[in-house]
C-alpha cells in the first residue's frame, strides 16, 4: 500500500468518474490534498447540494430543482413540437443553438444490448403517455447518429407513426464552418445522400 | 511511390540495418533465420503501422532493448517523404510522418498501398471461410475508405443482437425487440453484402487474367457467395428478415445470430473444381498467390497507383515454369521487395534486372546490382 487509506479510498472513488484514468485521479487527490479546508468544502457542498437538490422533471424528464423543469413551464414554447433527445446534457446542446422552440423529451440513454439496455430501460411509455392528448403534431428524433442512436429512432418512430404525428429524424452531415477537405468519408457520404434541390 | 531506403534500429534481429532499395525489383537472399522476413515485417509496419504477424510492441524490439526504431525514405508523386515508427516496451507506438507526430495509422494508409505475399496466404484458399472474408474485407479496405465503416457497422449491430439473443433467453427482454434489430441486422447486411459482391465482381478479370499468365493450363474463377443473392428476388432484406424470423428459436437457444454476412464465403473454382476443397497444396499455392496479384492490380486500377509488393519466400514451392512466369509479371510492375533462401529460383534472364541484397545474421552483407 503506498498511500494511507482516506487517500487510497478517495483515488478509488475519483477514478469512477468518466474520463478520469488511475493517473489523473491520483492527481486530483494530492490536489485536493493541498486546497484549503474552506475550498474543498465548498466542493463538496456543492455535490451533496446537487445530490440534494437536483431531481428529474416530472415531465420531459430533463434535469431540474423543482418539480417541473423550466423548460417544461415556459408559455413561449411551441406545444405541438416535441424534440426527443438522449440525455439531458443534449438539451443544453440544443438550447444553446437556440433555434428550437418546442418541448423536449430526455430518454435517458439509448437501446444498447450491449449494455444491457432495453426499451423498457428507457422513458418511452412515458413519451407515448405524453402524445395521448393530441396536442403534439411532431416529433423530432435527436438521438445520436450512431447505431445506438438510430436503433433508438427506428423503434420510437415504429410506436408513433401508428399515431398520425408526424416523425422527423435530425439530419447528419457536414458541419458549418468546416473544410470539406477535412471530412471524414462516412460523413461525406451522408451529406451527399442527404442532399438537397436549390 | 517509391521507397528509396530503410533503417531499424533494435527491430527483431536487426540490431542497426540500413538499406537502399532501388525501384525495381528488389531480391533479398538469406539463409534461413538471417532476418529476411523480419526486414520486409519492417516495410510493412511503416506503411501499415502495424504489423501482420504481432499486434504487440514487445517481440518487435530487439531482446533487452527498450525501444525500436523503422524509419523509411520515399519518394511520393515526385516529393521527397518520410515516415517513422518507434515502439517502446510498454507504451503507445509513436508515427511520425515527415517529423510530425501525431498522425494516426490513416494518414499512413493513404501515402501507399502494400501487398504482402507470405507462405501464412495459403491459408485464404485452405482454410475456413473466414480466412477468405478476410481477403475481401483487406481489399475491400484498401480501395474504398468508406468499407471499414460498413464493415465495423455491421460488427457492431451483430454484437448488440446477440447480446439481445441472450438477453431473451434469460427473458431479461422481450422477445419482440428482436424485431428492431433483425431490421437493423437485415439493412447493415445487404450494405456489406452488396459490397463485397462488388469487390469480388471487380477482382474477379484480374484473377482470371493472372491465372492465366502464371499457370499454363486451367482457368480461375471466383464468386462471392451469399444463400440469399442467389435466389431471384430483388428484396434482399425482406429475404433476411424472413430467415431470420424462421431460425428465431434456435438463435435464442444458441444465443448466436446464425443468418447474415458473416457466414459467407468466396468461392474459388479451377475449370469448375472447388480448389478450397479438392485443389492440391500447389494449386492452393498458386490460387492464393493470384488472389494477391488481383488486388494488386485492382488498387493499381481504382487508386491510380501501383502498390509496393513484398513477397516473402514464395518461389519455393511453385515449379519452375510457374516461377518464370511469375517473375514476368512482377517485372512488369514498379517496385517489389522479395525475399529468397535461392538465387537459383530466379531464372538468370531475369536476374540482371533485379537488385541483389545478401542478408547474414541480421546484417546486409552486400548489394550487387
Amino acid at each position: 500500500m503506498y498511500y494511507a487509506a482516506p487517500v487510497a479510498m478517495l483515488i478509488d472513488e475519483l477514478a469512477k468518474l468518466p474520463g478520469i484514468g488511475p493517473k489523473s485521479a491520483q492527481r486530483l487527490a494530492f490536489y485536493l490534498l493541498k486546497v484549503s479546508p474552506g475550498e474543498a468544502g465548498r466542493l463538496v457542498n456543492a455535490i451533496v447540494d446537487v445530490k440534494e437538490k437536483i431531481g428529474f422533471c416530472g415531465v420531459c424528464f430533463n434535469i431540474t430543482e423543482g418539480d417541473v423543469c423550466e423548460l417544461c413551464q415556459d408559455f413561449n414554447r411551441d406545444d405541438s413540437l416535441l424534440c426527443v433527445v438522449e440525455e439531458p446534457r443534449d438539451i443544453i446542446a440544443l438550447e444553446k443553438a437556440g433555434n428550437f422552440k418546442g418541448r423536449y423529451h430526455v430518454l435517458g440513454g439509448a437501446i444498447s444490448p450491449i449494455e444491457g439496455i432495453g426499451p423498457g430501460d428507457l422513458k418511452i411509455k412515458e413519451l407515448l403517455n405524453r402524445l395521448k392528448d393530441g396536442k403534439i403534431k411532431e416529433i423530432v428524433i435527436a438521438t445520436n447518429p450512431n447505431i445506438e442512436g438510430e436503433a433508438t429512432a427506428m423503434y420510437i418512430a415504429k410506436l408513433v407513426k401508428p399515431l398520425e404525428i408526424r416523425v422527423t429524424r435530425i439530419a447528419s452531415g457536414l458541419p458549418v464552418g468546416g473544410d470539406l477537405e477535412y471530412a471524414d468519408e462516412v460523413t461525406l457520404g451522408k451529406a451527399l445522400e442527404g442532399r438537397r434541390e436549390m | 511511390m517509391y521507397l528509396r531506403n530503410v533503417s531499424l534500429l533494435n527491430f527483431r534481429n536487426h540490431k542497426n540495418t540500413s538499406l537502399d532499395f532501388s525501384p525495381g525489383i528488389n531480391l533479398i537472399i538469406g539463409e534461413n533465420g538471417q532476418g529476411k522476413t523480419n526486414l520486409l515485417e519492417a516495410i510493412y509496419v511503416l506503411f501499415n503501422g502495424k504489423s501482420y504477424r504481432t499486434s504487440l510492441n514487445d517481440p518487435l524490439i530487439f531482446l533487452k532493448e527498450e525501444l525500436s526504431v523503422v524509419r523509411g525514405n520515399f519518394i511520393n508523386k515526385g516529393k521527397d517523404e518520410s515516415v517513422e515508427i518507434i515502439f517502446k516496451i510498454g507504451e503507445t507506438k509513436i508515427i511520425k510522418i515527415n517529423k510530425t507526430q501525431n498522425q494516426g495509422i490513416k494518414f499512413l494508409k493513404r501515402l501507399t498501398n502494400t501487398i504482402l505475399f507470405s507462405p501464412e496466404d495459403l491459408k485464404i484458399v485452405k482454410d475456413g471461410p473466414d480466412k477468405r472474408r478476410d481477403f475481401i474485407d483487406e481489399v475491400g479496405e484498401q480501395i474504398n475508405y468508406d468499407y471499414s465503416h460498413l464493415k465495423w457497422k455491421f460488427l457492431r449491430i451483430l454484437k448488440h443482437r446477440n447480446h439481445l439473443l441472450k438477453q431473451v433467453f434469460i427473458r431479461k427482454q422481450d422477445e419482440r425487440t428482436l424485431d428492431l434489430w433483425d431490421e437493423r441486422l437485415a439493412l447493415s447486411s445487404v450494405e456489406l453484402i452488396r459490397a463485397r459482391e462488388k469487390i469480388v465482381e471487380k477482382l474477379k478479370p484480374h484473377c482470371e487474367r493472372i491465372y492465366s499468365k502464371v499457370s499454363p493450363i486451367g482457368t480461375l474463377g471466383a464468386c462471392y457467395l451469399n444463400e440469399f443473392i442467389k435466389r431471384d428476388g430483388e428484396d434482399i432484406e425482406g429475404e433476411i428478415i424472413q430467415k431470420l424470423k424462421e431460425v428465431r428459436r434456435y438463435e435464442i437457444e444458441r444465443g448466436v445470430t446464425l443468418v447474415g454476412p458473416h457466414k459467407d464465403d468466396l468461392g474459388l473454382y479451377v475449370d469448375g473444381m472447388d480448389v478450397r476443397l479438392y485443389g492440391s497444396q500447389g494449386e492452393q499455392r498458386v490460387v492464393s498467390l493470384c488472389l494477391k496479384m488481383a488486388e494488386l492490380e485492382l488498387i493499381k486500377k481504382e487508386k491510380n497507383r501501383t502498390p509496393l509488393l513484398l513477397m516473402d519466400d514464395v518461389m519455393s514451392e511453385l515449379d519452375e515454369k510457374r516461377r518464370d512466369n511469375l517473375s514476368e509479371f512482377i517485372l512488369n510492375l514498379k517496385q517489389s521487395i522479395i525475399t529468397s533462401t535461392n538465387l537459383d529460383y530466379f531464372n538468370p534472364k531475369y536476374r540482371d534486372k533485379m537488385t541483389l541484397i545478401k542478408i547474414n545474421k541480421g546484417l546486409v552483407e552486400g548489394k550487387m546490382c
